[in-house]
């Protein structure tokens, strides 16, 4: 039980500071550390800022199946091609000791995701970019046939607390990266607390009381609502 | 012997990050410029396994043995880059040759290339070099060349694996087995922690070959290869266990590295017969399940001789053919495609949040024909571009003048400098500026008028036959002219060819915005006109100048200056263009297009919340009162007699054309004749007692 021992409380539920964000970035660090026979929760990495301090964020990679999806239309081309009319290499013989494998058979996606906290929103935003096996990157069609779960298709589109899928440059690494928008993570966060009717307005430590979520347990509840949307999943390895 | 199956070893399947990419383009830019020559990288490989799909309805798949390249490829090849690579990966050495040009990469001699690193990985096997750092057996070869225009990289991995006279058979009852069919759990479980540890001592570049054995109190023991000689000392050849890791994920066969480590092996240390431990581990999960034991053999008469052997191992592309492969990473590093890209997702949120109807793809795919690019033309284009309309087309004869900039917001000062830039081609221009993905460009054409003769009859008839091709390449008109006789070729062209013309027009604090009426051809619905029941029947809503009684003529005679410029609130304009736009979306939006009834008042106490769009009502006019600051929606049906959309004026139009046209141009009152406004004039005049208001007078 990590929480148990050392729980502290936001300021101001459900706002992160800075601060707090990087409190609750490594509070994650650690559960995902002991969560690693579950959910091989390990690969979560803590990056700080090449120049500013305080200004980390947490990062994995994930290689995820293609789904592979009836709805993608015609129009949709893979971006991953061959150079035609090139020489080709002589290999004199077929190598008897070479399996031969039928070409591109398992359909596999990278993504990476990044836990970026926003100044404007005070909250964690999950970030992502997913590649094909040669580093393209997939279009915006592609990653609602292709990394979506079906049922959670529209969900998203009608954007209930997800936000909606938006794009802009990544806040460290100035490289385009997707994002879940976090115009409703706020509301999502506070939705999920039990609110009885407190009766000690005044009282500096009535935080449990309101059920809020301590600093340390913030972005596994956080993430383990918005991550499924995009293939990323929170095992019950983190809440152990 | 013979009759055993040979050993096939998986390829090597190569995976390379964008971030790679990236890189090798600024090295390419800042540091190697022109420089070609042969530099070292770093790539890293992990152990295959099956992955568990994200999703409950798919089922698990097996990873294909990747070696791949990620951002610190590029870093000197040292301990502490290893230290960088992914947890539990397993480093290569790579050699990348950038060629500068397409026609370079083709002629490349590719098997000298790869031939030297297969002479580099003999020697190493030969010096013991590859005995005290094994990772030396897994060199690749990388050729590339990076179109830094397109963002296009053409590329060729080769994997060299040294081919001996004789290969390697699996031995007899030898075939591969996973671990557990022949160890018992707790074994797997004691040899899964001390590979850990010795994983760790060796911080991973050197784990991925690796010794094993069971001591003589029956504890599984891992070595480092160069302990080879005194590792095994007193252990049966049945007992000697040389271990990998395996980015192979087959249950059938192991991977690529094996094969340089049996060479290895055979000629180090005469091995002929060896049992082999493919580790395959589920990354972080401390799960060891999927690794594999097998036996392989190769008769003990066979030898390596001193000359290097020659290598295999091209990469196949995904034709499954010896070929370099391409990737296009301009979707991510091309500014032009991500501002597309951004632009496309913004919508789509309105679309999704909003407006779940909303037609984004054929507000996209509609070609906008803009006739005036000035305060109106500019603000219209820009409201356009909003919606992501990629097609719009200025058609104007002015330039730019010193008093423009200001007030259109496609031009700037320079733009109005040595006598002015020609206002149609530089709004397209400076659109593209904007916006790099529009489909734009600017023609400078004067519009032919009622009441302007003609001085040039060639001049007018090609003038005429480029704006008809223009009405009828494109699907919305917007009338932003300054002069109301102009708007009567387009309005005609528009009515007769049936397209959405938009119309606006200004006053000081007044303006006018309305979608011209297109006759209904369904003669079965006759229910056209207004749908609001408190309306009088309107069979087809009328044009600019169907409230007109007069022909349009010069307006521009007889006027001062003041009177000829448009002066209006400046807010005016970009109030009016809004409204022309959004009119255009809304209708696009209703199933009858250009046809659609108008609606009129929606009340907005009303309970009733259909409207006949999803974006709501859609006018027929908008006549709007700055200094009130207030609306009017007016509807106004089409006259039988106007001179630019009634039947009589598309006949002649249709049967006379140009030479119609030409005797409009040099006398308006041609207009009134032929459509009976003159006979109308007369009758009113004999009446005698009332006075025609020129002013509009609307319903």
């Amino acid at each position: 039980m990590t929480n148990t021992l050392t729980q502290t409380y936001l300021k101001q539920y459900p706002f992160l500071t800075r601060q707090e964000f990087e409190i609750a970035a490594k509070s994650f660090l650690e559960q995902s550390k002991k969560s690693v026979r579950e959910d091989g929760g390990d690969l979560w990495v803590w990056n700080e800022h090449e120049k500013l301090k305080g200004f980390g964020y947490l990062s994995r990679k994930s290689i995820i199946q293609k789904l592979k999806s009836e709805s993608l239309n015609e129009n949709f081309t893979f971006i991953t091609t061959d150079d035609e009319n090139f020489e080709q290499v002589e290999e004199e013989l077929e190598d008897p000791s070479t399996l031969n494998i039928a070409s591109e058979t398992t359909e596999y996606l990278t993504v990476d995701y990044h836990i970026i906290y926003s100044t404007s929103y005070k909250v964690p935003v999950l970030y992502f970019n997913t590649y094909h096996k040669d580093g393209t990157p997939l279009t915006n069609d592609e990653i609602y046939s292709c990394l979506i779960e079906p049922s959670r298709l529209e969900d998203i589109k009608t954007a209930g607390f997800h936000g909606g899928i938006s794009q802009q440059d990544h806040p460290t690494l100035l490289i385009p990266f997707y994002y879940l928008h976090p115009c409703e993570t706020a509301t999502l966060m506070k939705s999920i607390v039990d609110k009885p009717q407190s009766t000690i307005l005044n009282s500096n430590n009535n935080n449990l009381l309101n059920g809020e979520i301590p600093i340390e347990g913030y972005i596994r509840s956080w993430l383990s609502l918005v991550g499924n949307v995009v293939g990323l999943k929170v095992g019950i390895g983190y809440f152990l | 012997m013979s009759s055993n199956p040979l050993v096939q070893f998986v390829p090597y399947s190569s995976a390379v990050e964008a971030a790679f990419w990236h890189t090798l383009s600024t090295r390419k830019i800042d540091l190697y410029k022109l420089d070609d020559t042969s530099h070292d990288i770093l790539g890293y490989y992990s152990t295959g396994h099956t992955i568990t799909s994200q999703h409950a309805t798919e089922a698990n798949i097996s990873m294909p043995a990747r070696l791949c390249l990620g951002t610190g490829a590029f870093d000197d090849v040292n301990a502490a880059s290893f230290s960088r690579l992914p947890p539990f990966s397993y480093p290569s050495i790579g050699t990348i040759k950038n060629t500068n040009t397409i026609e370079d990469f083709k002629v490349l001699d590719k098997n000298a290339l790869f031939k030297e690193i297969t002479e580099q990985i003999w020697q190493d096997i030969n010096s013991g070099k590859a005995v005290k750092n094994p990772y030396l057996l897994t060199r690749f070869l990388l050729i590339t060349f990076a179109d830094l225009k397109k963002y296009k990289y053409h590329y060729w991995f080769g994997f060299p694996a040294l081919v001996t006279e004789t290969s390697w058979n699996v031995a007899k009852n030898g075939e591969i087995k996973v671990i557990s069919d022949l160890w018992e759990s707790k074994d797997i479980e004691r040899f899964r922690e001390n590979y850990d540890l010795f994983r760790q001592k060796q911080s991973c570049a050197n784990a991925g070959f690796f010794l094993v054995k069971r001591s003589n109190d029956n504890e599984i023991m891992i070595g480092g290869l160069s302990e080879f000689d005194t590792f095994f000392e007193g252990c049966d050849s049945d007992e000697k266990i040389v271990g990998f890791a395996d980015p192979s994920s087959l249950p059938t066969n192991p991977g690529w590295p094996l094969r340089n480590l049996l060479v290895l092996l055979q000629r180090r240390w005469n091995v002929y017969k060896i049992k082999i431990l493919c580790y395959r581990e589920i990354p972080g999960k401390k799960d060891i399940s999927q690794t594999c034991i097998l036996s392989v053999e190769i008769p003990n008469t066979a030898k390596i001789s001193d000359e290097c052997p020659k290598g295999v191992g091209w990469e196949k592309n995904s034709q499954g053919k010896l070929g370099p492969r391409s990737a296009d990473l301009a979707p991510l590093m091309d500014p032009t495609r991500l501002a597309d890209t951004s632009v496309d997702l913004n919508l789509k949120l309105m679309r999704w949040r909003i407006v779940p109807n909303l037609q984004l793809e054929k507000i996209r795919e509609t070609k906008c024909l803009l006739l005036g690019a000035g305060t109106l033309g500019c603000y219209v284009a820009r409201c356009l571009l909003g919606w992501g309309v990629r097609h719009i087309t200025f058609v104007d004869n002015a330039r730019v003048s010193f008093s423009n900039p200001v007030r259109q917001p496609l031009f700037f000062f320079e733009d109005s400098l040595e006598g002015g830039k020609l206002k149609a081609q530089t709004a397209a221009e400076n659109l593209k500026k904007v916006y790099p993905g529009s489909i734009t460009e600017g023609h400078n054409i004067s519009i032919p008028m009622p009441g302007h003769p003609i001085t040039s009859e060639s001049q007018t008839r090609s003038d005429v036959e480029k704006i008809t091709q223009l009405v009828d390449s494109h699907d919305v008109i917007f009338l932003l002219m300054d002069s109301r006789e102009s708007r009567w070729l387009p309005t005609l062209l528009g009515a007769s060819m049936r397209k959405l013309v938009i119309n606006t027009a200004l006053g000081f604090d007044t303006y006018v915005v309305m979608r011209h009426g297109v006759k209904d051809l369904d003669s079965a619905s006759k229910l056209t006109g207004a749908s609001s029941s408190k309306m009088p029947e309107v069979k087809q809503l009328g044009c600019y100048f169907c409230n007109d009684i007069v022909a349009p003529t010069d307006s521009l005679k007889d006027r001062t200056l003041d009177q000829q410029c448009t002066v209006t609130r400046p807010g005016l304009s970009a109030i009016a263009s809004a409204y022309a736009v959004e009119l255009m979306v809304s209708v696009l939006h209703h199933e009858k297009g250009p046809v659609a009834p108008a609606d009129t008042i929606n009340d907005p106490g009303s309970t009733d919340i259909s409207t006949s769009t999803p974006l709501g009502i859609i006018p027929h006019q908008i006549r709007g009162f700055l200094t009130n600051f207030n609306n009017l929606l007016i509807v106004g049906q089409a006259y039988d007699k106007c001179t630019a959309c009634s039947d009589k004026i598309l006949e002649e139009y249709k049967s006379n054309g140009f030479e119609f046209l030409k005797r409009v141009f040099d006398s308006p009152t041609y207009l009134e004749e032929l459509t009976g406004l003159a006979k109308l004039h007369q009758e009113s005049e004999a009446a005698g007692d009332f006075v025609w208001d020129e002013e509009d007078n609307e319903l």
